[in-house]
């Protein structure tokens, strides 16, 4: 074989390679809504910058008749690439060969750009497309899946990890978004479970289709596995690139700031008219947080799941900032169990990666109930005061309306080392709402009355004067600044740049005992 | 020179050939093409995707689009209409106080629908997406529980 | 031009109008030595003409009924401004014989012909009458208001042009082409005229088309002298306003000529006449003319002439208006060359002219010899929309017409105008027009040969495509996220201290 031979050889291998599972199962992956595996990854990253490594790995079974029928690459594309200019690792996984499936080689490949991220301290961007476990490989597939989440458990915290959900990911293979960071489902054509409807209808007898047990809204809205729902693959990869614009690249890298920003869309005036006089009437926390951010630059986390609190990613002055928010509009705002999963696992996510906190409260305690309290409320809000207590990135602070109770010490209160927590005007600090108050320490006095309602009446409007204001957690300097409204911008930006290089450790530790 | 889809005027158009760009003043959008036989002044004005290019005194709008805005822009426009009719379920228990729609009312995303008093608060339930309000199940003064059935959405 | 040292016809003079006229009679202030004092309203108060004056007058609110044609705060800017004269441009109050009455009266001196021609000639109806008396043709039609019944305008012969008698200007003006529509027509024309002009009197004149409009300009001083400083051939228009103007007309031959002059010294001969004046006449293509009005004003035209006589015009009004007589150079003034006018507008000739609003950004006029360039706004400029759209003249003068015609190639080849459509690329097509470049162009021309212009050509659409994608390329990239450097040995020190 001449040189020019193998110089040949070495571009039909490519071409081969770019191919995956041949045009004709491309055709019915483009049938099916779903674009290819490397069609993805030119959307998610900046053009011409992605660099493939192990594109000639193929598996080395042999049963089942495997030995006549490889593909280069073994079902997934890995590599780097960059977005934004910036670093990253990626794995996409290839649904025309084998249907995606996992095999020893295909899980060493994912692997090893894993490791490599690690090792570069770059993010991981995962694209599951799989039907599973390459089944003809039995156990050693099982082995490639832990080793893939044994990778994922020891890059958490270290790199930002991010899943996108294109297709199935069922069974096993579940765990790995699941551990990671952020996790975007495609509506409409991926799915997630760990024990699919044919089996689970013999085992329960349930009748469930995909989407109905697994489907993108379901994690979106139900089980608050997935993160975010996109309405199609663009939308997904466009998604992930902003993500990881609000992300350092690892956790010794500072947040990213932007030089360029406009001002916020919603203007101090607006603010300062928002809160409504009737303590019934609810507002949209959108639009405080649209007071506070750079314009255009909110975007909303879990925004499906336990509404009654927003979280999310936005940009102050350019920052990076996580924000964490009531929502009056729903459920009144309380902390329930599924509000404080969410928040909780936020908060600890900014702080795994350096990225200042903004609190937005306007909490009137936790929900009451016996179902709350039978599935451990105790337990589940316990976690967001760990998350808000442990979490050492900068944490600014603003009672826009309710503080009631516990839940006043929960959201990142001055006690719990809140660095700068400024209160409205409209803020009542209190342990419960005035109404309730009253007709406790007062009870016998209105009992005695002549006129107890009217007596009642007297003692809330009282009462209201004097506790359900700022100033005396003010006085007592809990409260570091009441501000008007239309001043908050301005004072969480002073403030974030004050606590750019906030120095604050915890005791060295194995890690801490947070309750799940 | 990356590879841009261009429309001019709505209708996909090739950049000619030949002729280098120039700015003559990029502050009020002065610029000139430099070809193989002579000059054209003209003046361009926009960014990202949208311009406009006064050629012999006539104002051209012209999109450029990166491949990428263009598979965005396509996917948005599939995704938007495909949405099924969708009910709007209560999410908490309590009392409807208020309906602010009625059938046929066509809705924007976000825009309030009704109103529900729980936790001693007024709850504003919104429209998930844009659509048109094709049934109101409940009317003011009804208790419902979570889950239930408030409006379906076209 | 003063070349000797005596004192300015006067101090101070204020321009009682916007704009590039505005600019033009400051232009001619400074030339006499005069103060130019200018008037604004809200909408202009850092418009051209405010910074050109010596200082400006606020004269009220942007509409143009409560401050540029607003009489009181008009004589009352003059007052406090001590302005002895008082300028009108055209439009406006150019023509108003109670404004030009209400200057004298003030004491000041109104730069234009009298208070009683402005009235006699103001009225179309009776100026008609006067021209008629004098002898000079007319166009068919009556010179007394039209009653209802339509055997006045079927005797003249069906298509009529309703006509009003204070209009002017090709304002108030309504074609019929059925007996059936007339009474309807009249009624509406009625109806409107009473409303813009104040004044519901309607006449009929025969539609004659095709026509040529051809104009004369007039200059005469106190003392009797007078002068016909040649014609201006004004047949391009849209919706009877003027878009070009030239001089000599290419459809005028030396007998025709005369008679224009004739007839344009027997009207002015009706009134007690003296400074500016242009008197209207429409040509048919039978070479017939007939007198259509004589408009006792600078018209925006006027520099046309003035090229082609070296004159300047504004300045001579000046100076006649403060007594002075036309010496033998000006009575005599030979007529050298060929010079045309076009009119940018912010109008998009593709869309039947449309008025376009919005901001001028990139403003590139055309220079070098032979042109001249009389323009109302600059660079970025907001484009107030309560006032006329245009933004300026461009003028060329040549030693005959092909040069001149080339020469204004050149010229709008030159023009870049950007932010706003304007009918820039009428006026390039037009220089190229076979009917114009032949000279045996009528009003007809932009209906019939321009229509609503041609679609951009292939190379135009591969060149736009072209250039905004090489904008687009060679703009710097939207601020991407600053992969963050951190400056800070204590930032730096906070993040690994931070892992356990």
């Amino acid at each position: 074989m001449s040189t020019a031979d193998k110089l040949e050889r070495l571009t039909a291998m490519r071409d081969e390679a770019r191919q995956g599972g041949g045009p004709k199962r491309l055709e019915q992956q483009h049938a099916r809504g779903k674009l290819s595996a490397r069609e993805r990854l030119d959307l998610l990253l900046d053009e011409e910058s992605f660099t493939e490594i192990d594109a000639f790995v193929t598996h080395r079974a042999s049963e089942f008749g495997l030995d006549e029928e490889r593909y280069l690459g073994d079902g997934v594309v890995t590599g780097f690439g960059r977005i934004d200019g910036r670093l990253v690792f990626v794995y996409s996984q290839d649904f025309t060969v084998f249907g995606g499936s996992l095999s020893e080689a295909h899980a060493e490949k994912i692997c090893k750009v894993m490791d490599l991220a690690v090792e570069n301290g770059a993010p991981i961007i995962g694209l599951s497309d799989s039907g599973g476990a390459r089944i003809q490989e039995g156990v050693v597939s099982l082995g490639g899946y832990a080793d893939i989440f044994l990778r994922n458990t020891i890059a958490s915290g270290v790199v930002p990890q991010l899943s996108l959900v294109m297709g199935p990911c069922a069974g096993g293979a579940v765990y790995s978004p699941a551990i990671t960071d952020l996790v975007v489902m495609v509506e409409g054509t991926s799915y997630m479970f760990v024990t699919g409807p044919n089996v689970v209808k013999t085992v329960t007898h349930e009748e469930i289709d995909f989407e109905g047990l697994g489907g993108a809204r379901v994690h979106n809205e139900t089980s608050g596995v997935a993160h975010f729902l996109a309405p199609g693959e663009p939308q997904a990869l466009e998604l992930a690139r902003t993500l990881i614009g609000y992300l350092p690249q690892n956790n010794v890298d500072a947040a990213p700031r932007r030089d360029e920003w406009s001002a916020p869309s919603v203007n101090g005036a607006a603010l300062d008219a928002l809160v409504p006089d009737s303590p019934k009437q609810s507002y949209d926390m959108h639009d405080v947080i649209g007071g506070i951010v750079d314009a255009d630059s909110f975007t909303e986390v879990h925004e499906h799941y336990a509404r009654n609190i927003v979280v999310g990613f936005g940009r102050i002055e350019g920052r990076s900032v996580g924000i964490v928010a009531q929502q009056p509009e729903v459920l009144a705002g309380v902390l329930d169990i599924d509000a404080s999963d969410k928040a909780a696992r936020f908060v600890r996510t900014c702080d795994c990666f350096n990225i200042p906190l903004v609190t937005l409260v306007d909490v009137p305690g936790f929900l009451p109930g016996v179902d709350q309290e039978h599935r451990g409320i105790i337990r589940h809000g316990a976690k967001l005061l760990y998350a808000y207590c442990e979490a050492t990135v900068p944490k600014v602070t603003i009672i826009t309306r309710k503080a009631y109770g516990g839940a006043y010490d929960v959201m990142s209160s001055k006690h719990v080392r809140g660095d700068m927590n400024f209160a409205w005007p409209t803020a009542e600090i209190a342990v419960m709402g005035v109404e309730g108050a009253v007709n406790i320490i007062f009870r016998d006095r209105i009992a005695a009355a002549d006129d107890p309602d009217a007596e009642r009446a007297r003692l809330v409007a009282e009462y209201e004067e004097r506790f359900a204001n700022p100033y005396i957690a003010a006085a007592r300097g809990y409260v570091d600044e009441v501000i008007l409204p239309s001043e908050t911008r301005d004072r969480v930006a002073n403030a974030l740049a004050m606590l750019e290089n906030k120095r604050q450790a915890l005791p060295p530790k194995k890690h801490g005992n947070i309750p799940l | 020179m990356t590879d841009y889809e261009i429309r001019v005027d709505g209708e996909p158009a090739d950049p000619a050939d030949g002729w280098r760009f120039e700015w003559t003043d990029e502050r009020v959008g002065l610029a000139r093409l430099v070809g193989p036989d002579g000059t054209r002044p003209l003046v361009v004005e926009g960014a990202g995707r949208d311009w406009v290019v006064t050629i012999g005194g006539r104002r051209i709008p012209v999109s450029v689009r990166t491949w990428r805005e263009r598979v965005l822009a396509e996917a948005e426009s599939a995704t938007r209409g495909h949405a099924g009719p969708i009910d709007v379920k209560a999410t908490l228990p309590g009392l409807v106080v208020a309906v602010a729609v009625s059938p046929g009312d066509d809705v924007e995303e976000g825009a309030p629908l009704l109103t529900i008093e729980a936790m001693k608060m007024q709850n504003e339930v919104r429209a998930p997406r844009a659509g048109r309000i094709t049934e109101v199940v409940v009317a003011a003064g009804q208790t419902v529980s979570t889950g239930a059935a408030l409006l379906r959405l076209a | 031009m003063r070349t000797d040292s005596a004192a300015p016809p006067f101090r101070r003079l204020l321009i009682a109008n916007r704009g590039e006229i505005a600019i033009r009679v400051i232009r001619a202030c400074r030339d006499l030595g005069i103060s130019p004092i200018a008037v604004h309203s809200d909408a202009d108060v850092d418009a051209l003409h405010v910074h050109a004056a010596d200082r400006s007058e606020r004269i009220g609110p942007p509409s143009a009924g409560e401050s540029y044609l607003s009489i009181p705060a008009v004589i009352d800017a003059a007052r406090r401004s001590g302005a002895e004269a008082i300028h009108p441009g055209y439009g406006f109050l150019s023509e108003n014989a109670a404004f030009a009455r209400a200057v004298e009266q003030a004491g000041l001196v109104f730069v234009g012909p009298p208070p009683s021609a402005l009235e006699s000639l103001g009225n179309k109806l009776a100026a008609r009458r006067s021209a008629a008396a004098a002898g000079v043709p007319i166009v068919p039609g009556t010179t007394v208001a039209l009653e209802d019944d339509t055997a006045e305008a079927e005797a003249i012969g069906f298509p009529v042009m309703l006509k009003a008698a204070a209009g002017g200007g090709g304002r108030g003006m309504r074609r019929v082409d059925r007996a059936g529509d007339l009474a309807e027509a009249l009624a509406a024309a009625r109806r409107e005229a009473a409303s813009a002009f104040g004044d519901g009197t309607i006449y009929v004149e025969k539609l004659v088309a095709p026509a040529r409009h051809v104009e004369v300009q007039l200059l005469g001083d106190r003392h009797g002298g007078l002068v016909v400083l040649g014609e201006r051939d004004c047949s391009v228009q849209r919706r009877n306003q003027k878009l070009v103007e030239e001089s000599p007309s290419p459809a005028v031959d030396a007998a025709i000529r005369e008679a224009l002059f004739d007839g344009a010294r027997r009207v002015a001969g009706t009134v007690d006449f003296h400074n500016a004046a242009t008197v209207e006449f429409l040509l048919d293509d039978a070479g017939s003319h007939f007198f259509l009005e004589m408009n006792t004003r600078l018209q925006v035209e006027h520099g046309v002439t003035e090229l082609v006589t070296g004159l300047d015009l504004v300045a001579w009004q000046i100076r006649v208006a403060a007594g002075e007589a036309l010496p033998a150079e000006v009575l005599a003034a030979p007529r050298v060359g060929h010079a045309i006018e076009v009119r940018l507008y912010a109008e998009d000739p593709f869309d039947a002219f449309r008025p376009t609003a919005g901001r001028v950004t990139a403003w590139r006029m055309p220079e070098g010899p032979g042109i001249r360039v009389d323009a109302g706004i600059s660079a970025e400029t907001d484009l107030p929309p309560e006032y006329d759209p245009l933004l300026a003249k461009v003028m060329v003068h040549a030693v005959d017409r092909a040069t001149a015609i080339h020469r204004l190639r050149r010229a709008l080849d030159e023009t870049v105008i950007g932010g706003v459509q304007t009918d820039a690329a009428f006026l390039r097509w037009l220089v190229d027009d076979e009917a114009f470049a032949g000279g045996h162009y009528d009003t007809s021309l932009i209906a019939e040969r321009w229509g609503s212009g041609p679609e951009p050509t292939a190379q135009e659409r591969g060149l736009a495509a072209f250039a905004a994608s090489a904008a687009r390329q060679a703009a710097p990239p939207p601020s991407a996220p600053v992969v963050s450097s951190s400056t800070s040995p204590w930032g730096d020190l906070a993040r690994r201290e931070s892992l356990r």
